[in-house]
């Protein structure tokens, strides 16, 4: 499409706008028109972009996530697919899916210790140690791993994001499908600092009947999330998954 | 450096804001403990506090030239270190007179070292202490950088300089790079509404684009990325039906290997390491997949009943497979869904829908205990 140059073009361009902003001109091909001009120019542009700043995208993780949460305003999606401008120009795409393999491949590891729940502290020191020791791949963090997450469930796997109460707290992965009520992610939640319960200390901290105690730990066991620890004093039920998170927040390696 | 420390009442200056903070953290001279322990440690836009019954204490994070964090080990919990500059400013007054060391170290006793570690970079990235002066600390350390610029360019003093100097480069190039990435940001807003204009039109039935034009308008909404009706029922959109034609090529063979059955993820798993580069989307998997049985490939995509999807060899014979299921639970007595994966090494969660499918069948009774969910023969 030729971009008018000169006078002729300038008449031209003058002519498109009158006809474009004309009351009646309200055709769905206009529209078209004036979006596969913007769409030459934007191409251009972000083709220009990627020149000088390809590479921030990739190793700058406060820069990318920017660039995620204004594309995330806009309405544009840059991981939807990798024929997109965004994967192909900026490569983000492959960085992301990248991750997203890499991130199964973690959680169908641990997922026969802990039942298919993990830690995102974990999750992303264990994605890391996975990259390598080059710094680039070291520069993935926290939102990288949400993100890449939220692409992972439209394959319908079950990967699930259990937030804490008022986003105050350890944020968990689940890997497998299996539907954890609110009565199970409010223990879940509770568990801040520690990654073991027993019946006593529910009681005093929800009021729950013993009935729905019950239930709710019979359902985590089945599910392999939830281990006996009886002792003979007292039975402590405790969560793989969150024992080693505590690990982790200590800053032990895994 | 602990003599960069200084007292501090603790109020938050103006255009300052807070970031996070963490209980049971104590501060270390180098590596030597202090009597200043187990504190509370806030992290704002232009400093580190740290706080406990007897003092406020504050660390400005332009002296901080860089930050990493240290393991636990046998002797202590993780560390956050934090190498400071050695600036020409009047030492303000602080628990310190003098040290001997280049780097503070604080100790997370209680946790939250990597989320202060990433938290403390962002900030030391964008650097929101030079964006309005607070008090003049500022100042006199842009100017102190320039002349130590021109005198100091040996020694630690030097290092530490050339180290400021690529951070302030990084940072200007970094701008740059916001600044150009908002301009960006504003054409691709502009497109999208124009889209959202086009897309209400077609919807509305108010339209007049040929097919031709239609499939134009689709390729521009997957190439921007936007998300639109439109580009759901899309009646084979050309990278998608060859998509599904690669796909379903490579999926056969590994099909054949895992038993006939895979879910959706450890395909995508399989396909991106095979490829290398150039991954596909999430996405792109699911929309080529939707397309395998309408083009008779030897794959197809199923939907099981709990909403797991799986790639599937189109010639597999449910009866059949649901009977050899049976037939395995038989021969030990009862089967549970991770006995059966391990079996014949297909997932977990594709073993319990077999199971599930078996006994809708007719072919299998469940018996549901804590112990958990075990298949037996139905004699019924």
């Amino acid at each position: 499409m030729r971009r008018g140059v000169g006078i002729s073009g300038i008449n031209q361009q003058l002519l498109e706008k009158a006809k474009f902003n004309e009351k009646g001109s309200e055709l769905a091909r206009d529209h078209l028109d004036k979006l596969a001009k913007q769409f030459e120019t934007f191409r251009d542009n972000l083709e220009s972009f990627a020149e000088k700043h390809k590479n921030e995208i990739k190793k700058d993780i406060a820069f990318r996530r920017q660039f995620q949460e204004m594309c995330a305003t806009v309405g544009v999606d840059p991981l939807a697919s990798s024929k997109g401008f965004w994967s192909q120009a900026l490569g983000v795409g492959d960085f992301y899916y990248e991750l997203t393999v890499q991130i199964v491949e973690v959680c169908v590891a641990t997922s026969s210790q802990n039942g298919g729940l993990i830690s995102l502290d974990e999750l992303l020191l264990r994605v890391r140690k996975a990259r390598g020791k080059s710094r680039s791949a070291q520069d993935v963090s926290h939102d990288d791993i949400l993100r890449a997450i939220k692409k992972l469930r439209i394959l319908g796997d079950g990967f699930t994001v259990i937030e804490p109460a008022n986003n105050q707290g350890r944020i968990l992965i689940q890997s497998i499908p299996g539907e954890l009520s609110m009565d199970h992610t409010a223990i879940l939640n509770s568990l801040q600092t520690r990654s073991s319960f027993t019946v006593e200390q529910l009681r005093e901290q929800f009021k729950w009947s013993d009935e729905r105690i019950k239930t709710a730990i019979d359902f985590m066991i089945k599910e392999g999330l939830l281990w006996i620890d009886n002792n003979g004093r007292n039975i402590e039920y405790y969560f793989p998954g969150l024992f080693t998170a505590q690990r982790v927040t200590a800053g032990e390696s895994v | 450096m602990a003599d960069r420390l200084a007292w501090t009442d603790g109020q938050l200056h103006v255009g300052e804001v807070m970031i996070t903070s963490q209980n049971g953290v104590s501060i270390n001279d180098g590596s030597e403990k202090t009597d200043y322990q187990k504190g509370l440690i806030t992290l704002t836009s232009h400093r580190i506090l740290w706080q406990d019954k007897s003092a406020q204490i504050e660390l400005p994070l332009s002296v901080v030239i860089f930050s990493e964090k240290k393991d636990a080990s046998l002797t202590s919990k993780a560390r956050l270190i934090c190498t400071l500059s050695r600036g020409q400013e009047p030492k303000r007054p602080g628990p310190f007179a003098s040290s001997r060391h280049d780097e503070i170290q604080f100790e997370f006793r209680e946790g939250g070292c990597n989320d202060f570690l990433r938290l403390i970079q962002e900030e030391l990235v964008k650097k929101r202490w030079l964006l309005q002066p607070v008090k003049s600390t500022t100042t006199t350390t842009t100017m102190s950088s320039t002349t130590s610029d021109r005198s100091h360019r040996t020694g630690i003093s030097g290092i530490e300089n050339h180290l400021q100097h690529q951070l302030n480069v990084q940072h200007q190039s970094i701008s740059g790079a916001f600044q150009d990435l908002n301009k960006l940001m504003q054409q691709a807003k502009e497109m999208v509404n124009i889209s959202k204009t086009i897309a209400t039109k077609i919807q509305e039935k108010r339209n007049d684009l040929t097919s031709d034009e239609t499939i134009r308008f689709r390729s521009y909404l997957l190439s921007l990325g936007i998300d639109n009706p439109v580009t759901k029922e899309s009646a084979g959109n050309q990278y998608h039906t060859s998509l599904a034609k690669e796909l379903s090529s490579v999926l056969e063979k590994a099909l054949k290997d895992t038993n006939g059955i895979m879910t959706l993820s450890d395909a995508y798993c399989r396909i991106n390491r095979a490829r290398g580069y150039e991954l596909i989307s999430p996405e792109d998997l699911l929309n080529a997949a939707v397309h395998m049985e309408e083009l008779n490939l030897p794959v197809r995509l199923r939907v099981l009943s709990s909403g797991t999807k799986s790639f599937e060899l189109t010639n597999r014979n449910e009866k059949k497979d649901l009977q050899e299921i049976a037939n395995l639970a038989e021969s030990s007595i009862s089967m549970s869904a991770d006995q059966l994966a391990n079996l014949i090494g297909i997932p977990v969660i594709v073993a319990r829908e077999r199971l599930i499918a078996a006994e809708t069948y007719g072919l299998l009774c469940r018996d549901d205990s804590i112990e958990g969910l075990r298949f037996y023969p139905n004699q019924f």
